[in-house]
């Protein structure tokens, strides 16, 4: 369904440009943004390389050329995304492996179609594994940043409803949180990827199911706080109503730590994915998937490292990013710590 | 004339902030012989906290004391001294109550426990002869039911209570110098009077010399013999209690005691001192109670105020009482 | 404390009761029971196999409501695959497995020694290594030690689980040749040998998220006031941190530890199913990949009955660690 990918595509440039002027306009986001910048301007810029990486790769359409001699007729089918037409995977490989910058095969030193082209050497079936570390960066983002987006919203609902309201609602939503979080949340997943079948939808909702519960339980939790802090109280007093309350007074009080933790769920995600790889009930493409299928080849003799190195280092690389900006953001926000970085 | 017990001598204490250090004390000076009480007055933020600090050796990083300070307590140069020494001084013969007991005492251990903690970190004696001391100490600073309070912990304890196992906690070892300080700010204005009494009964008794920090002129009235005014980490006016508490020179000290209510004088407007104490970045070259001082003028903004000799052993420093006397 | 206890339990037992609600659904309602059953007997098995599978499986009653009885008869709802499910649940009897019809219970069992031979040496091992590590970064703050170690420590937490694995069985096992690559013996003097392996990398995985959440914790409590007071009364820099520091500081980490076992949990999912440890998380896996819905079933709820039970301990040793925690 490439639509929906195009259509998310759209869907999210747009809220992000909103996103962006709405940060502008509120001083005290766009200086936390900018203080941002400041310390961890490598950080921010690796995640938008990948951000665009994954962007080029949701943008996919049917027809154009399959290039090279495959005359696969379901290939020129399949909707191809701007990544895909770049690299030409289709025409872009060997027979088995080769190291990076190889000029022949690995083991049987056959010359290759494209001698020293392979930054990252080729895995088994041939397959450049440059072009595949690529494709798992939408995978990713797709797992960490997207499933997120979704869930948050919803767990927020919840969570301020119970902490502001109260009473029933607050018995409900807290028993259904208390009734998910006793479940160990790798079997939990497991349970509901068996249950529902393997497939990105599937796991997303998985994974959007365990990650609800952590994050309604902290804004309900904060809730409760600011429900009690005498500016709420005052604004009672006055008679605002319960809308006007939650969204100038609650919401925007809990902005920073959903950025947080958004960030802190994201990193936990994709780090999650690669254990439902390993169990072979992950998504396809995936940096997981890469290092499930390469964790055989370092018995070889002599060994491929290079499909392992690849897929370790573009998971490594984005984990460490997102938990470095989560880190500085956090000291940023936090009022106590604030003062300090005068 | 003996030696002074505790000589400070141009302490200054800094913090890093943007543009290099901020010195939140400011080459301060003052003295204490032995037996005596003196209070250092300051509004909050004064640096007069951050002072005593420095004489324990305990300012919170990333603030420090300069190295042109010198302490000299009981003979021994405190800025020299050793960790070590400085550990066997504290809480032997160096020390301190807190403003708020509330938090000050560990919330898991029990408050007898933390006394004997003090005496048996100095002396060599056994638990149950430090558990008979503490429970002695209890009784003498006045808590009912010393034997079974010994073994609660902090939070089942009222304020009063909490600031009494503070002081036993204090005076356990016998120490030369007290330093006290707000002992009663966070406390009900009548447990306030309590443990004032019990301070000067204290003093009396076992001839503890204190160092009192308060904001409170109603506690240096009941405790000091003299009196040092702090304002923006320097030091302004100093004096003995009468001097300074009947004849204020300083307009600082005279907008101080004018903003005191007094039940008796109803219908007196108060004389409160315009403005608040401006943060340290942003303090003036000179008099740094130059923009709130009614007396203020031309060349109290850049120059540092010269030291006044006003009445009897009273110093202040002031540019308006230098031009008054005539200079 | 003992009205205390029986509310906690009574509350815990209703976790329990939505956690079966939970699993129900999962597993009866959106996994239908036909097609487990499609599947485990093959497409091509006559009706009649198909319909005794179902029945020695449990299988072959309707989900909530069994209209062969009358509609005024209590066995309408008892009758049930609902009410067999709460009951064979609550009554520890969970059946055979979907996959090779062996008892699960005798498999749980089974697994749960060299289960607990690794996950205990683990968890014990990890929190010692993690507060000993933050209360030295704690003790060294501000200074390059504290910088290094939280710089590593962002790197350690930005590794997925799965490569410290395949990396350390590679290094040490393959490489270094210090311990064998796999296996069990449930000999204590031999098994040592296969367990030191998965310790270690347990270990060292999850030290960067532990180290620096404790750090946290520490430095949030050297900051207080009552850390002050016991400088001033002469308390050196260690009397500081282990006698006052620490002791405050161990009620957060409890917490902290109790959340964590469900994470031990996982991580000895897939140590186990790497070293070739025969215990539940190995159970675990290959209940996966032999699509064992009962076997799943009952490991999902012994999780989360260990997770409850877990949550129960912290809650009553919370209020034996911290005099402040009343009991209501």
């Amino acid at each position: 369904m490439p639509w929906i990918s195009n259509i998310a595509v759209l869907v999210l440039v747009a809220l992000g440009f909103l996103g962006w002027r709405t940060i502008r306009r509120n001083r005290l986001w766009s200086e936390a943004l900018r203080a941002l910048w400041r310390r961890r301007r490598i950080s921010l810029v690796i995640i938008a390389v990948y951000v665009v990486i994954a962007l080029l790769d949701s943008i996919a359409w049917v027809g154009g050329t399959v290039s090279g001699d495959v005359s696969d007729a379901v290939a020129a089918f399949k909707p191809r995304s701007i990544i895909d037409r770049i690299i030409a995977p289709e025409a872009f490989k060997e027979l088995s492996y080769s190291a990076p910058f190889a000029e022949a095969g690995f083991y049987d030193d056959a010359p290759l179609n494209h001698p020293g082209a392979h930054v990252l050497g080729t895995d088994i079936l041939g397959q450049d594994v440059l072009y595949r570390a690529l494709k798992g960066v939408r995978v990713a983002l797709l797992i960490g940043g997207l499933t997120s987006l979704i869930v948050i919203p919803i767990a927020l609902a919840f969570g301020v409803a119970a902490g502001y309201f109260g009473g029933r609602i607050d018995d409900v939503v807290f028993f259904v949180m208390s009734t998910l979080a006793s479940v160990p949340s790798l079997l939990l997943l497991i349970a509901l990827i068996m249950v529902l079948g393997i497939g990105t939808v599937q796991v997303c909702v998985a994974l959007g199911v365990t990650g609800w519960v952590g994050f309604c339980r902290l804004s309900r939790g904060e809730t409760l706080k600011l429900r009690e802090a005498d500016y709420v109280q005052a604004a009672r007093a006055l008679g605002v109503s319960h809308a006007g309350i939650i969204l100038r007074h609650i919401l925007p009080n809990l902005a920073h730590l959903i950025v947080i933790t958004f960030a802190l769920q994201f990193t936990g995600l994709v780090l999650a994915e690669t254990i439902l790889s390993y169990l072979g009930i992950g998504l396809d493409g995936s940096w997981g998937q890469m290092i499930d299928q390469a964790r055989d080849e370092l018995s070889r003799d002599p060994i491929v490292w290079w499909n392992l190195a690849a897929a370790s280092c573009a998971l490594f690389t984005l984990v460490l990013c997102v938990n470095l900006c989560a880190d500085a953001m956090r000291d940023i926000l936090d009022p106590r710590t604030r003062r300090e970085e005068q | 004339m003996s030696k002074p017990l505790l000589e400070m001598q141009n302490v200054s204490v800094t913090f890093p902030s943007g543009a290099g250090r901020v010195a939140v004390v400011d080459e301060i000076s003052f003295s204490l012989d032995e037996g005596e009480v003196l209070a250092l007055v300051g509004e909050s933020g004064c640096g007069k906290t951050m002072a005593a600090l420095a004489l324990m050796r305990l300012i919170p990083k990333p603030g420090r004391a300069e190295k042109t300070s010198r302490i000299t307590f009981d003979g021994k140069d405190v800025m020299a001294a050793s960790v070590d020494d400085m550990r066997a001084l504290r809480g032997y013969d160096l020390s301190m109550i807190f403003q708020d007991p509330m938090t000050c005492l560990n919330p898991v251990v029990r408050v007898g426990d933390q006394v004997v903690e003090a005496i048996r970190l100095h002396e060599s004696v056994s638990y149950g002869a430090a558990r008979k001391r503490t429970i002695e100490l209890f009784e003498r600073v006045g808590i009912p039911d010393a034997e079974q309070r010994f073994s609660t912990y902090p939070h089942l304890l009222s304020g009063g209570l909490k600031q009494r196992v503070m002081i036993s906690m204090a005076v356990a070892t016998k120490p030369r110098l007290l330093i006290a300080d707000e002992p009663t700010t966070a406390l009900d204005v009548t447990v306030q009077a309590q443990i004032l009494e019990l301070l000067r009964e204290l003093q009396r008794d076992l001839g503890t010399t204190i160092l009192l920090i308060t904001h409170d002129f109603a506690v240096v009235n009941e405790l000091a013999d003299r009196v040092a005014v702090m304002y923006a980490g320097k030091m302004v006016e100093k004096g003995t209690r009468y001097e300074l508490l009947k004849m204020p020179r300083h307009p600082y000290t005279e907008g101080l005691l004018g903003a005191i209510p007094h039940a008796a004088q109803r219908g007196h407007e108060l004389n409160e001192i315009e403005g608040v104490v401006p943060p340290p970045a942003l303090w003036p070259a000179g008099c740094r109670f130059t923009n709130r001082c009614p007396k203020a003028f031309e060349p109290c903004e850049g120059t540092l105020p010269p030291r006044i000799e006003t009445s009897g052993t009273g110093v202040a420093w002031c540019h308006a009482l230098a031009k008054a006397s005539g200079r | 404390m003992f009205a205390y206890l029986v509310r906690r339990i009574a509350y815990g037992f209703v976790t329990v009761l939505g956690v079966l609600m939970l699993l129900f659904v999962l597993f009866f309602a959106i996994a239908d029971p036909d097609d487990i059953a499609r599947k485990a007997v093959g497409e091509r098995a006559s009706a009649e196999v198909y319909e005794q599978w179902k029945k020695n499986h449990g299988y072959d009653k309707p989900l909530i409501v069994n209209t062969d009885h009358g509609a005024a008869e209590f066995a309408r709802y008892t009758d049930t695959l609902f009410f067999d499910h709460y009951r064979r649940m609550l009554t520890f009897d969970f059946g055979r497995s979907d996959a090779d019809d062996s008892p699960i219970a005798g498999r749980i069992l089974a697994g749960a020694v060299p289960s607990l031979s690794l996950t205990v040496p683990l968890f014990v091992i990890g929190l010692g290594v993690g507060v000993f590590f933050a209360l030295l970064v704690a003790f060294f703050r501000d200074t390059y030690v504290d910088r290094s170690v939280l710089v590593l420590c962002m790197l350690a937490m930005s590794i997925a689980s799965l490569i410290y694995i395949i990396g350390g069985q590679y290094l040490i096992g393959m490489l270094l040749r210090w311990f064998p690559i796999s296996g069990f013996d449930p000999d204590p003097t031999v098994a040592y040998r296969f367990l030191a392996l998965p310790v270690l990398i347990g270990v060292v995985s999850g030290f960067g998220a532990d180290v620096r959440l404790y750090r946290t914790v520490f430095l949030e409590e050297t900051n207080r006031d009552y850390v002050r007071t016991a400088r001033a009364k002469g308390c050196g820099d260690i009397r500081v941190m282990t006698a006052h520091v620490l002791r405050n500081a161990l009620i957060p980490i409890l917490t902290n530890v109790v959340l964590a076992i469900p994470f031990l949990f996982t991580g000895a999912l897939l140590l186990e199913s790497f070293f070739g440890i025969p215990g539940l998380g190995s159970l675990t896996v290959e209940a996966i990949h032999g699509n064992d819905f009962s076997t799943l079933r009952t490991m999902v709820y012994i999780g989360a009955l260990l997770f409850i039970l877990g949550q129960i301990l912290t809650d009553v040793s919370y209020t034996l660690a911290d005099p402040r925690v009343r009991l209501r």
